[in-house]
């Protein structure tokens, strides 16, 4: 009996030997490679901004804003239904993105970044480009609404909305688009339907929709909380 | 996903995002256990207790290591977890259903290995639910898991006394099947939108 | 030697032992995903084996599958950290399939088949051997899935600019499709040569 004891505790003894050394090991690795994880989070994070914004215009991500539809400025990612992100040149607010989200396209979430400029006076407010984070819509199908994001506008083969989704929201004026999701007999104010995905279409349309309300009701109130980002550092 | 409502999630993940079909989980036990349809129900019966477990428990650990800012443990943690508990089971089994233990035989302890765990485990604490709604997606996923095994082993049953080319016979003929049943289940796709 | 030939070819984990289906399946959509994947797979399974082989005079039979378990762990999680540091691209395409790394029959089964009863540098080729195998598995598959089903490989079009592609192949009924033919293939290829002595 004395024996079987022994062999038992030492079972545990060994488990938990070896656990211990593991996440030992675990801690220093993660220690290791915390700070270039978060880098290459920022990096990634500044880099998607950066492409919907007009050239030149120079992405802030430290300064972004968290926002709740409902409740306004809110104080963690957790709480926000979109985040702001202002662009700056030479000091001077040249461009503002949104990040925000589809919560039901066709086979789930889509997390998208809208890029602002002209941000004088909300009457003259344009959409500058839409750039697709993250998308699990059928390839060939709802996934189309990435095509061609990577690639500069001025490069694209054909600014065409119904071969290069984005297009749709390249260049436009807030003032007169329609928001409209049509697949043909569409306009250049209108949203140009991805062919046999209308309901991805549709989700994205809303959701920029509903972004770019946002930025144009409370544009002053926006810009002023970047400034008191500025005012902060 | 976190804003879907409950009904929804559940549906979902039967049909539209079946764990088999369309996430690729539990894909060894699928082609391994369903050549009986009773098998297939008692596995299916097993595995439905596993994971929602397994799913029960996880959720709060996690809860609890990001607490402690030590999310980096999680694939050890949760997987500490799910052996433990098929061990629990494996016990309780042999007391209350020795019956049904005898015919899971190897495949219960194998139950461990199963991805459909571990994975709707992890994907519950990455997409964010509710603890509710986690619960409500591990259910829906185990009863999509139990359709594709039984679904499977009903065609299986017909398939071994008809004729199938050598090369094909086995695992071939076993996953050529599941392509085609994944086709159907693809029409169910949209079907939260 | 043999040890780490077997595991390319007689005895590859995928294709000829059906282990590891799982990510096979989900990782294949492009080349470059599988070889992450292989790799990744091939450091788990070389460093559990190399440690389950120095420490299997010290693990008690009774509770070695839970010891196997943390020391695999451990190893997919380094694997997890790593990736996200330096390799973002294919740690997102990778997505919930790294830690599930850990559930890989492939590597449980080696630890409790080979590793804890064979030296230490015995294990290691056996280690590598199947490691080996699982990639070009892997690649295999993901291969023809990206051909066939998108016109590329590495994401270098084949076709010229516009091709229409078989969607078919990048979606899930093409995985099992595809993965059931590969098989029949490689069971043909290896009837041929039994029946050529």
């Amino acid at each position: 009996m004395a024996e079987k004891k022994e062999t038992d505790l030492q079972a545990i003894l060994v488990i938990v030997a070896i656990a211990t050394v593991c996440a030992g090991g675990l801690a220093l690795v993660k220690a290791a490679t915390a700070d270039r994880i978060e880098q290459t989070k920022l990096a990634a994070e500044k880099g998607a901004v950066g492409k919907v914004l007009p050239p030149n215009c120079e992405a802030d991500t430290e300064k972004k804003v968290f926002w709740n539809k409902e409740t306004g400025v809110v104080k963690s990612e957790a709480e926000a239904t979109q985040i702001f992100y202002p662009g700056f040149a030479d000091g001077k607010l040249c461009g503002l993105a949104v990040k925000t989200r589809a919560e039901r396209a066709y086979s789930g979430k889509i997390v998208m970044l809208i890029g602002l400029k002209q941000l004088e006076q909300p009457e003259m407010l344009k959409m500058h480009r839409l750039y697709v984070l993250e998308q699990t819509e059928t390839p060939g199908l709802g996934a189309k609404v990435a095509d061609g994001q990577s690639i500069d506008p001025d490069q694209l083969p054909s600014k065409d909305p119904k071969k290069f989704f984005c297009m749709n929201f390249y260049d436009k004026e807030l003032s007169k688009f329609t928001f409209d999701v049509k697949q043909t007999g569409y306009s250049e104010n209108d949203v140009a339907a991805i062919t046999a995905s209308t309901i991805t279409s549709k989700a994205v349309a809303v959701a920029v929709k509903e972004a770019t309300e946002m930025v144009r009701g409370k544009l002053p109130e926006i810009t002023a909380l970047f400034e008191q980002q500025t005012a902060q550092k | 996903m976190a804003e879907m409502s409950i009904f929804s999630i559940f549906l979902v993940s039967i049909l539209a995002n079946n764990v088999v079909f369309a996430r690729f989980l539990g894909i060894c036990p699928y082609l391994g256990v369903s050549k009986e349809l009773s098998t297939a129900f008692g596995m299916s019966a097993a595995v439905l207790a596993v994971m929602t477990l397994a799913t029960a428990i996880t959720y709060p650990v996690f809860e609890g290591l990001k607490a402690l800012d030590i999310q980096y443990l999680d694939t050890i943690s949760f997987i500490v977890v799910i052996a433990s508990l098929v061990q629990v089971v494996e016990i309780v089994l042999k007391k209350t259903a020795p019956s049904l233990y005898q015919s899971l035989g190897i495949f219960l302890p194998l139950i461990t290995t199963n991805c459909a765990v571990m994975g709707t485990a992890l994907l519950s604490v990455r997409e964010e639910l509710s603890y509710f709604a986690s619960l409500v997606f591990t259910v829906g996923s185990a009863i999509g898991f139990a359709m594709a095994l039984i679904i499977f082993a009903g065609i299986r049953e017909r398939l071994e006394v008809r004729h199938v080319p050598k090369v094909l016979q086995g695992a071939p003929i076993g996953l050529i099947t599941a392509g085609i049943l994944a086709l159907a289940f693809m029409g169910f796709s949209g079907l939260g939108s | 030697m043999n040890e780490l030939v077997k595991g390319i070819w007689k005895e590859n984990p995928i294709l000829r032992l059906l282990l590891g289906m799982c990510p096979m399946l989900a990782v294949t959509t492009a080349a470059s995903n599988a070889i992450g994947m292989g790799l990744s797979v091939i450091f788990v399974l070389v460093s559990a084996n190399v440690t389950i082989s120095l420490l299997r005079n010290v693990i008690p039979s009774k509770t070695r599958l839970p010891c196997f378990i943390v020391v695999i762990a451990t190893f997919v999680t380094i694997v997890d950290l790593v990736l996200n540091a330096f390799f973002p691209d294919i740690y997102s395409a990778l997505g919930i399939f790294i830690p599930l790394i850990v559930v890989n029959c492939i590597i449980l089964g080696r630890a409790e088949a080979f590793a804890s009863k064979h030296p230490v540098l015995e294990s290691a080729l056996d280690g590598l051997g199947m490691g080996i195998g699982a990639l070009l598995g892997f690649f295999l598959l993901a291969a023809v899935r990206e051909i066939l089903g998108n016109g590329t490989l590495f994401d270098v079009k084949l076709f010229g600019e516009d091709p229409t592609p078989a969607l078919v192949f990048i979606l899930p009924p093409g995985a099992f499709i595809s993965l059931g033919f590969l098989i029949a293939g490689m069971n043909a290829i290896e009837a041929r040569r039994k029946a050529n002595g």
